[in-house]
């Protein structure tokens, strides 16, 4: 079995404090905003409020940026490399499903953008994630 | 390249997670070192080589 280096633990543990704490934010924000976006009339002031979730995902790109930051050579190459895939990955996506659009499927919010990126990147991560664990010491 | 490291590392008696937390690096990047999937930076090398009080040249051998 691989054993969990020092280095991998003291990091992790940073990037979910700060990433966890983050997203726990971004909830609490995000209801709050729904709640009061009820009884709010004005474009602009809508528009503001509707805005405030952004600051913790501000926080979040920022533990993201920490985490790679803190990361040795390697794992940076190799982030680089799966956000590189992920973008292309996103790119081909996107482009292909607009032509489909043309073609008479539903248009699609840009908002879905964003979560295919991230499913590609999570995708990749596990699968990096499982090489690593079976990478055995000789 | 081809490298020495893992010798050093079992004359020393240390695990690859041993290594890893002398040289700050997680223990994926000692494993993908010594089996040649990776060639580290130069100051991860010099580090490398202080670590092992030997010369950087006589770790790693060019291919």
């Amino acid at each position: 079995m691989s054993q969990v280096d020092k280095f991998t633990k003291k990091t992790l543990r940073k990037y979910w404090i700060e990433l966890g704490s983050a997203m726990l934010l971004y909830m609490v924000i995000l209801s709050g905003a729904l709640l009061i976006l009820k009884d709010i009339e004005g474009l602009w002031l809508r528009s503001l409020i509707a805005l405030t979730p952004m600051i913790p995902i501000v926080f979040a790109t920022i533990a993201i940026y920490r985490h790679v930051l803190r990361m040795d050579e390697l794992q940076r190459l190799q982030a680089l490399r799966i956000i590189a895939v992920s973008a292309a990955g996103t790119a081909v996506l996107s482009i292909g499903y607009g032509f489909l659009e043309i073609a008479g499927l539903p248009q699609l919010s840009m908002m879905v953008v964003w979560p295919v990126m991230a499913a590609l990147w999570v995708l990749q991560t596990l699968y990096g994630a499982l090489m690593t664990a079976v990478t055995h010491e000789k | 390249m081809k490298n020495k490291m893992r010798d050093l590392r079992t004359n020393n008696n240390w695990s690859q997670a041993d290594l890893a937390d002398r040289l700050d690096v997680s223990r994926q990047t000692v494993n993908a070192i010594e089996t040649g999937k990776y060639d580290p930076s130069l100051p991860l090398a010099f580090k490398i080589a202080a670590l092992f009080k030997a010369h950087i040249e006589d770790i790693f051998l060019p291919n």
